[in-house]
């Protein structure tokens, strides 16, 4: 399989006029959801469909795809600016990007996401055309045991995200899994604590937490402050681009990113959603270098990392849709349905039977994160002059934004009740100091984790130790034990010095 | 963000007049939602999406998928069920969720008060498949295969309540096998799972399992269809096998709140219809392994009843014992 | 009770309590066993153990020397009450509130009421120009979410509407 040839033959057909357009469009719209929070791609995606449908394939696939890095992108600016995630994947940039913001370095925090995410873009873009198909094999190593001893690594690398105190980390992931659990139960179909409410019998929505608990949560908190106590976005913002400093911190952060995100990316269902965890994790655990800042109060590598990460794995989350016809999220799902409407079956053929399609597509997502970049770096500067409008101004803004986004996912009321429980849910969290962004890992991981596990014992008829006995499952477990003890070493050893000190 | 001057800012609002008052009768008027209660990928979710797109281009307004998975289609399906039946929601019923799975979840809902059946739209048959590795060369191999393994056989389908489930749990019941079910979310993760040989069988609708057969990655054992299939005349079916009483269609269908209107089902009716005899529609079925039947909206509510008529004693029989 | 940490003592208090509410909650679902999981099996599993970490976390805040008490500080009443409030009545007007027999009053009319309520979070109220806030939302959100994304939201009063 010549590569070069691939490749050529797919920028042949995605750098048309046309379908430049296209993917502008797309790219456009896509940022103006993802900036909207709580309106997801998904529901923009499901309405804009229909009018795919007139175009040719190529096209409209470019389209969607656009729309879907715009979101992205545009996901990652709310999540830096009001400390909004709109999705799972902005939950951690939320944690480094907005304390940037707070300090006026709302500038480098964005141009560190929208570059980190190019580059993992194209790195990504890369390995999903050279390794489409090897990599679908190790894939199918991956079973519900070896899935679910993922999550526990995952969960633990959780641990790491909070700043403070780490069992109480364990207790918010802990929170979030059960929280994850309500709702009815795939398997039985039993409906869990729902309390006889027809709503609570989907569940909570992930958009609902976030809105609430980070959203109203952080507002809540902010006003609570006195005037001179309250960091609102100093007026004084220091520079629209990261300093060459900043520059050298983030490239190797990137390039964590980047791999670990590519291979996470591969896993079909659950692997994209933790990149931008692990990435995080990961550089968390990496020394700082000298003169820079903790992570959790404004470190442009926390911000660099899981962006890569979760653009990358973005892009590899194509091959199991690719080659095996399995979507790895919903959005995927909605270009099966596109490409099946067009009459192309997703799936190893693909490659062999639309060669055009698939390298056009390919092409086309190295375009979309090239024309976000071009977009998005100049509208930073716009960004900035959002953040000097007077908070009294911002924050009802900010409220009203978080219900309707909420509302328009279901049109129901109710949704917007459970954003001001989380709102107050969230301010109570903020007052007992303990943090969000493990909840809603443990949230987002829940229902999955159940799902691999109860499907892993029921493969071993009920034997546990099917948890160890099979190697790549035993592995991840290893490492996942190995990170808690790291992990907890400097707790165990601090509490061990002030012991000593009080003696 | 500059904020526009008082008097600027009023003469916008004074320009949002509201809209008249919508009339009923020129449904659709705004956009429909089409309720899929399965994950996006399956052969509910393309008829869906094949059949929105038609209505669409047809009636000239948006008609939305909106995939509700859970339950073998009941999640889904409760929702549409309790909506107004003005037209605007509607869901991709079918054998799975509306025939097997209420008689599996008690309390969920009655199939045939509770809704009102538009329209047939078609289906695959189910194929009874095990990954090219499994040392079963045909259908007749398999059971010596289950019953030489000492803790029985994994084998997986779309999920509880769905026609791949039933007919397998048939399979087993009446041959007493030592089979255990591996519950999944859809055909796509139970696909994924028998490539990667976590579980060795499985039975699902040929059109989720199709493009592996091809691929010469999943053996095709057997089909639930009247009659052999032109593209794979060396498969049997599972009639001649001698298991008549598993031969069917995993239908989908159409359908919608209890109490529409008789003119408006009709309406959607006659325009289903056009569209799966459409030149469109053909090719699809082709693609997927499908076939369609014609009936008009009385006709296709009376099949449904007949399908429930048939399957119920089926159902039962293996629910009686306690799980 | 010499509390060390007060923001540990009542989190593991909440821990605790949501624990064991779960677990409890959780065994009015069929339990299973380990190679059968009933919906009731994981949510028991979680539920027990969070209320076990939760009282070692009380436990440690009674133990271990902090700087200051840790103290949670003041709670902030008046953001809570009208940012919440502000909530409520959007999504009351919005959609309407069948069990009062009110009707949906739309998109605008919640706008309003949220932007008037919750402006009294802050620490300064001027009705001018917190109507002027409201109607710049109001036609912001009117041309981005109704007309250019096409969602559907109910934006006047029903009985304007019909």
């Amino acid at each position: 399989m010549d590569l070069i040839a691939n490749l050529s033959l797919g920028f042949g057909v995605a750098f048309t006029p046309i379908n430049l357009m296209y993917g502008f469009i797309g790219c456009m719209l896509g940022t103006l959801i993802g900036v909207l929070p709580g309106i997801g791609p998904l529901a923009t995606i499901a309405m804009l469909l229909p009018a795919t449908y007139a175009l040719p394939p190529v096209s409209a696939l470019i389209m969607l795809a656009g729309i879907y890095y715009g979101a992205q992108y545009g996901g990652s600016t709310t999540a830096i600016l009001v400390n909004l995630p709109g999705e799972s994947s902005s939950v951690v940039t939320v944690i480094d990007g907005y304390q940037m913001a707070r300090k006026g370095r709302a500038g480098p925090a964005l141009a560190a996401a929208g570059l980190g995410s190019f580059f993992a873009g194209c790195v990504g873009t890369l390995v999903l055309a050279a390794f489409a198909v090897p990599l679908t094999e190790v894939a199918f190593k991956f079973g519900p045991a070896e899935y679910f001893s993922l999550m526990v690594l995952g969960l633990i690398g959780a641990v790491v995200l909070a700043s403070g105190s780490l069992l109480k980390a364990v207790g918010m992931i802990l929170l979030g899994l059960l929280m994850g659990l309500v709702g009815t139960d795939v398997n039985s179909g039993v409906a869990r604590y729902s309390f006889d409410i027809p709503e609570l019998t989907d569940g909570i929505g992930f958009i609902v937490i976030g809105m609430g608990v980070f959203g109203y949560g952080e507002i809540i908190s902010n006003l609570g402050k006195h005037e001179s106590e309250r960091e609102v976005f100093t007026a004084k913002v220091e520079g629209l681009f990261p300093t060459k400093a900043d520059f050298l911190n983030i490239i190797p952060a990137v390039l964590r990113g980047t791999a670990l995100g590519s291979m996470l990316g591969i896993l079909p269902g659950g692997g994209a959603v933790m990149a931008a965890f692990a990435a995080y994790t990961l550089e968390k655990k990496t020394p700082l270098r000298p003169g820079e800042i903790p992570f959790g109060k404004g470190n442009i590598r926390g911000v660099a990392a899981p962006e890569s990460a979760n653009n990358a794995a973005a892009q590899t989350s194509f091959i199991p849709l690719l080659t095996l016809g399995i979507p790895p999220n919903a959005v995927m799902a909605l270009m099966v349905g596109a490409m099946t409407i067009h009459n192309i079956q997703p799936g190893p053929q693909v490659m062999t039977s639309n060669p055009e399609l698939f390298w056009g597509l390919i092409a086309s997502m190295w375009i979309g994160n090239a024309m976000l970049i071009v977009l998005n770096l100049p509208l930073i500067g716009i960004w900035i002059k959002l953040l000097t409008v007077p908070y009294r101004w911002l924050y009802p803004a900010i409220v009203l934004f978080c219900a309707i986004g909420v509302y328009s996912t279901n049109n129901n009321t109710f949704d917007i009740w459970l954003v001001g429980l989380f709102g107050a849910i969230g301010y109570l969290f903020v007052k007992l100091g303990t943090e969000p962004a493990p909840l809603l890992l443990g949230f987002i991981l829940g229902p999955m984790m159940e799902e691999n596990l109860r499907r892993a014992l029921l493969l071993s008829r009920g034997d546990w130790s099917v948890f160890v006995t099979r190697g790549l499952s035993a592995s991840l477990l290893a490492v996942a034990v190995f990170l808690l003890v790291i992990v907890m070493l400097p707790a165990v050893k601090k509490s061990r010095e002030e012991a000593f000190v009080e003696d | 963000m500059k904020f526009l001057p008082i008097s600027a800012a009023l003469i916008a609002a004074a320009a949002l007049v509201p809209h008249a008052a919508q009339a009923q009768s020129d449904w659709p008027s705004k956009p429909v939602r089409i309720v899929v209660p399965y994950s996006p990928g399956g052969s509910a979710d393309t008829l869906g999406r094949f059949i929105a797109k038609h209505l669409g281009e047809a009636f000239k307004q948006s008609f939305v998928v909106d995939n509700k998975a859970g339950a073998g289609g009941i999640i889904g399906s409760q929702l549409v069920a309790k909506a107004p039946p003005d037209g605007y929601t509607l869901v991709v019923s079918g054998i799975g969720s509306h025939v097997i799975a209420p008689i599996e979840t008690p309390n969920s809902f009655d199939p045939m008060k509770d809704f009102t059946h538009i329209a047939m739209l078609g289906g695959p048959p189910l194929a009874v498949i095990v990954n090219a590795e499994v040392p079963v060369k045909d259908f007749k191999a398999l059971t010596p295969y289950i019953n030489a393994m000492p803790k029985g056989l994994s084998w997986g389908s779309p999920g509880a309540g769905t026609h791949g489930h039933l007919t397998g749990e048939l399979f087993r019941a009446a041959g007493g096998l030592n089979m255990v079910h591996i519950n999944y979310k859809g055909a796509g993760p139970a696909v994924a799972d028998l490539l990667g040989n976590q579980i060795q069988a499985a039975v699902m609708t040929l059109s989720s399992a199709n493009a592996h057969v091809q691929s010469g990655k999943l053996r095709l054992l057997a089909l639930s269809s009247p009659k052999r299939l032109p593209e794979y005349p060396t498969t049997p079916t599972l009639a001649e096998l001698g298991y008549p009483g598993l031969t069917g269609t995993t239908w989908f269908s159409l359908s919608g709140p209890p109490g529409m209107a008789p003119a408006l089902a009709d309406k959607i009716n006659a325009e289903v219809r056009r569209g799966m005899q459409s030149a469109a529609a053909r090719t699809l079925m082709a693609n997927e392994s499908m076939e369609t039947a014609d009936y008009d909206a009385p006709a296709f509510s009376r099949y449904v009843a007949s399908e429930i008529e048939r399957w119920s004693p089926a159902v039962r029989s293996l629910s009686k014992p306690a799980k | 009770m010499n509390i060390k940490s007060q923001k540990d003592f009542f989190s593991g208090l909440m821990f605790m309590a949501v624990g064991l509410a779960f677990a409890w909650g959780a065994t009015s679902y069929k339990i299973g066993d380990a190679a059968r999981m009933g919906p009731g099996y994981f949510p028991l599993l979680l539920g027990v153990l969070m209320a076990i970490l939760g009282g070692v976390i009380t436990f440690k805040s009674l133990v271990v020397e902090t700087e200051d008490g840790d103290k949670i500080g003041s709670w902030a009443w008046k953001p809570v009450v009208f940012i919440i409030a502000g909530n409520l009545a959007f999504g009351i007007l919005l959609g309407g509130l069948p069990s009062i027999k009110l009707p949906a009053m739309g998109l605008i009319a919640g706008i309003y009421a949220l932007t008037l309520i919750a402006a009294n979070a802050g620490d300064e109220f001027d009705l001018k120009e917190v109507l002027v806030l409201a109607t710049v939302l109001s036609v912001i959100c009117y041309f981005t979410f109704i007309k250019l994304l096409n969602l559907q939201f109910p934006v006047w009063p029903a009985f304007i509407t019909g």
